[in-house]
């Protein structure tokens, strides 16, 4: 444990102390832990304090995220730069968790988020919770144990005032032995007097009992006293039903929670799906033209191939899916601000538990339905290793965006001028994916991932009005950490999967140059002719012939191309579940990411560029009457379209997803894993499905 | 049907794709088992002192 803070052994330079609420205190660059209980309004203060100004690393060797922020205080003359680092929220310093590690080691001096140099704290700011002053009080009084410089930020007060609760700060600063700061990070009252408090922090001058009961006793004891205004009786706390107290018996009992929580979650993916659409088509217009723009502006050659059609096409490929992964994040944050994702988690406990998951697990399966990246990300919120692990495994069962041009395709092919059907099947890949990712996490905890289920203990904290901020805030620093990570691994494969279905080059083939003579023979017979009418004909037939040459030029190419020979040399694998070559390289390259997999079939059976756009009517109709090499069975029949439909939902193609499993999980088995029993269990159904039909007699 | 070995683009393009395919499979392989990634030093056991004196462990 550290005996205070050993000033010379950090390498800023730090004044001593003066006296607490003096002028004066800490000067250089001050680094500041921000620490307490889950749900106190920790990040709200955070965001209040630092604005935008921070940034986002992790903790070495951990897959702790940390985030750090600099707040300047002062005059130009005796400035204080604070790195304010926003630890994770715990219940105890003394679990048995990687949150509370981490918390251990920086308090100790033993940990710095990447980028800060280790050392003792100059100073802590412990978050509590004014509505809830006897718990938090028992986690003030395990870090004052610590004996570091301590300031303690009574947030939420004006939600304490608004519940009756007066708050003698007198004596509680008395009883703690430390500066006690009465604020409202959501109002941002009382954040001047934190700053200055932060810079003039002293050691605590009383030390809390070690024992945990003696310690609960002892905050116990202090929450009433300091409850009691001085001179005064004790306010009339509880009198009058509160907000939470009123709704909590609604939504957190299952016959009316569970329908509220389904009503809200459809209202969160209503909006995700109906307001992201419009930046989304205006992102993927914009690299489209982006592409064109580089097409005509750079000399023709293989470097502006690449560019057009491997870094432009693989930067729009991560950034079109930007506005759904930040509304999302945006719309998580406000409801998790308001308290009432805390409840949703309590409620989906209920379900999730005869499967082996944690009702934690529930806004990384809801996360997996924009993206599985921030999915995975975001289940290090679940405490238990075997839970969170089983977690990340099943995320990518649930339906994400990059799967909905697929379902849009296939259901348009199979329910031609039928929408509702076409709706129905489109929800039953949403419940298929869903259902199969539970029944696979069920397998999982009673196998590899065995132990027992621990105990879910969450607090539920009190309802408030979201702070915009606060959900903005959390929106940039997410939306980043995936342009970020999945970004640049999209990218990547984007370049890789250019480059295989660039080479080798071929000549173009017979029809394509027949078709080129004859499109030049109709433009020399125009040339000749003089009537305008017919010219134009004959010029726009030419055009047609020309497209039709370019067309098939570039099928020959893809079937050629290396990653056609692997099609090819792959397709018996796919052949029972109805897949031809063409069909095979259209899965094989989505296996990279399945966003690709409708413009490769665009291209693969000649109906258009890479910028193939599944909505447009001709390119659905070109793909649904394309041939197989028989020149007579279309290669989507009814059969196969299921056996697609049932495929995508479940198969792991996804290679940036793949890459965060690894990484969260920390081992590439864990991706391994995930990328066999997916795809095994995609190709079992596939392969069901496909054949069921056939022996029906449905082809 | 053929590679253009002597068109300098196509080499800037392999070095790119080359590049690209070390970064995807950075990300999956463990650390170590490609070129220039870091393999984890190993990890060594220290024993326990406070201001330089060994603890005593009862």
């Amino acid at each position: 444990m550290s005996e205070g803070p050993s000033l010379e052994t950090v390498g800023d330079v730090i004044a001593p102390p003066s006296e607490p609420g003096g002028g004066g205190g800490l000067t250089g660059v001050l680094h500041v832990p921000l620490l307490g209980n889950p749900n106190t309004g920790k990040t709200t203060l955070f965001n209040a304090l630092c604005g935008l100004r921070h940034k986002t690393s992790n903790f070495p060797g951990t897959t702790q995220e940390a985030r750090i922020g600099v707040v300047r205080i002062g005059s130009e003359s005796s400035e204080a730069e604070v790195h304010l680092v926003d630890l994770p929220g715990i219940y105890s310093l003394e679990l048995d968790l990687l949150e509370a590690r981490v918390c251990r080691d920086v308090l100790a001096g033993r940990l710095s988020p990447k980028g800060e140099p280790i050392g003792d704290p100059e100073a802590v700011c412990i978050v509590a919770d004014a509505t809830n002053l006897a718990r938090n009080l028992v986690f003030v009084g395990e870090v004052l144990r610590r004996r570091l410089p301590t300031v303690v930020a009574l947030n939420m007060i004006d939600l304490a005032r608004g519940q009756g609760r007066e708050i003698n700060l007198r004596t509680l600063e008395e009883q703690l032995g430390c500066r006690v700061v009465a604020v409202s990070a959501r109002k941002g009252e009382g954040l001047e007097a934190l700053s200055a408090a932060i810079r003039t922090a002293t050691v605590p001058t009383h030390t809390p009992p070690g024992d945990q009961t003696e310690l609960e006793h002892w905050a116990d004891r202090l929450a009433v006293r300091s409850m009691q205004p001085a001179g005064g009786n004790a306010p009339g706390i509880g009198t009058t039903l509160s907000l939470t107290d009123r709704l909590d018996p609604l939504l957190v009992s299952p016959w009316t929670g569970i329908p509220i929580f389904a009503a809200v979650m459809v209202a969160v993916f209503y909006a995700i799906f109906s307001i992201a659409q419009f930046p989304m088509e205006w992102i993927d217009a914009f690299f489209g033209t982006a592409a064109d723009f580089v097409e005509r502006v750079l000399p023709e050659g293989i470097l502006r191939d690449l560019i057009a059609r491997g870094v432009v096409v693989g930067i729009g490929a991560t950034a079109v899916f930007v506005p759904q992964i930040c509304l999302l994040f945006f719309l998580i944050s406000l409801l998790e601000d308001t308290g009432y994702l805390a409840r949703a988690a309590l409620l989906m406990h209920r379900v999730l538990r005869p499967f082996g998951l944690p009702g934690h697990a529930f806004v990384p399966l809801l996360s997996s339905h924009a993206c599985a990246l921030p999915g995975i990300m975001s289940t290090r919120v679940i405490p238990d290793r075997r839970e969170r692990l089983a977690t990340i495994l099943v995320a990518p069962f649930m339906t994400c965006s990059a799967r909905l041009p697929v379902y849009v395709l296939v259901t348009s092919l199979l329910f031609k001028g039928q929408p509702l059907y076409a709706g129905l099947a489109f929800v039953g890949c949403y419940m298929l994916g869903a259902i199969a990712g539970l029944f696979s996490a069920f397998i999982a905890r009673q196998t590899i991932l065995k132990g027992p289920a621990r105990p879910m203990v969450l607090e539920l904290p009190t309802y408030k009005v979201p702070s915009l901020r606060t959900a903005l805030a959390t929106t940039i620093d997410r939306g980043w950490v995936f342009l970020k990570n999945a970004g640049t691994n999209i990218l990547a494969i984007c370049i890789v999967l250019w480059w295989l279905g660039s080479y080798p080059h071929v000549l173009p083939p017979e029809s394509a140059k027949l078709l080129r003579v004859q499109a030049t023979d109709l433009r020399a017979l125009a040339d000749t002719t003089t009537d305008t009418t017919k010219v134009e004909a004959q010029r726009a037939s030419a055009q047609k012939l020309e497209d039709e040459a370019n067309r098939l030029t570039a099928a020959d190419a893809k079937a050629r191309s290396f990653i056609g020979r692997m099609g090819k040399t792959v397709q018996p694998v796919f052949a029972p579940l109805g897949y031809d070559w063409q069909l095979t390289i259209g899965v094989l390259t989505s296996f990279a990411a399945r966003e690709v997999f409708v413009s490769t079939m665009a291209i693969v059976t000649s109906a258009g560029g890479d910028d193939a756009d599944v909505h447009d009517e001709g390119i659905v109709q070109s793909i649904a009457t394309a041939p197989r090499d028989d020149g007579k069975t279309p290669i989507f029949t009814t059969a196969t379209c299921w056996s697609v439909l049932v495929f995508f939902v479940l198969a792991m193609q996804c290679l940036p997803t793949l890459a965060v499993t690894a990484k969260e999980a920390g081992g590439a088995k864990w991706a391994l894993l995930q990328l066999v029993w997916m795809s095994g269990v995609a190709y079992a159904a596939a392969f069901i499905v496909f054949q069921s039909l056939r022996l029906a007699g449905i082809s | 049907m053929s590679i253009p070995w002597t068109d300098w683009q196509f080499w800037v393009a392999t070095v790119v794709a080359l590049l690209a395919l070390w970064l995807v499979l950075r990300n999956l392989l463990p650390p170590g088992w490609l070129p220039f990634t870091k393999r984890r030093g190993k990890e060594t056991k220290a024993s326990l002192t406070v201001g330089g004196k060994p603890v005593d462990r009862k």
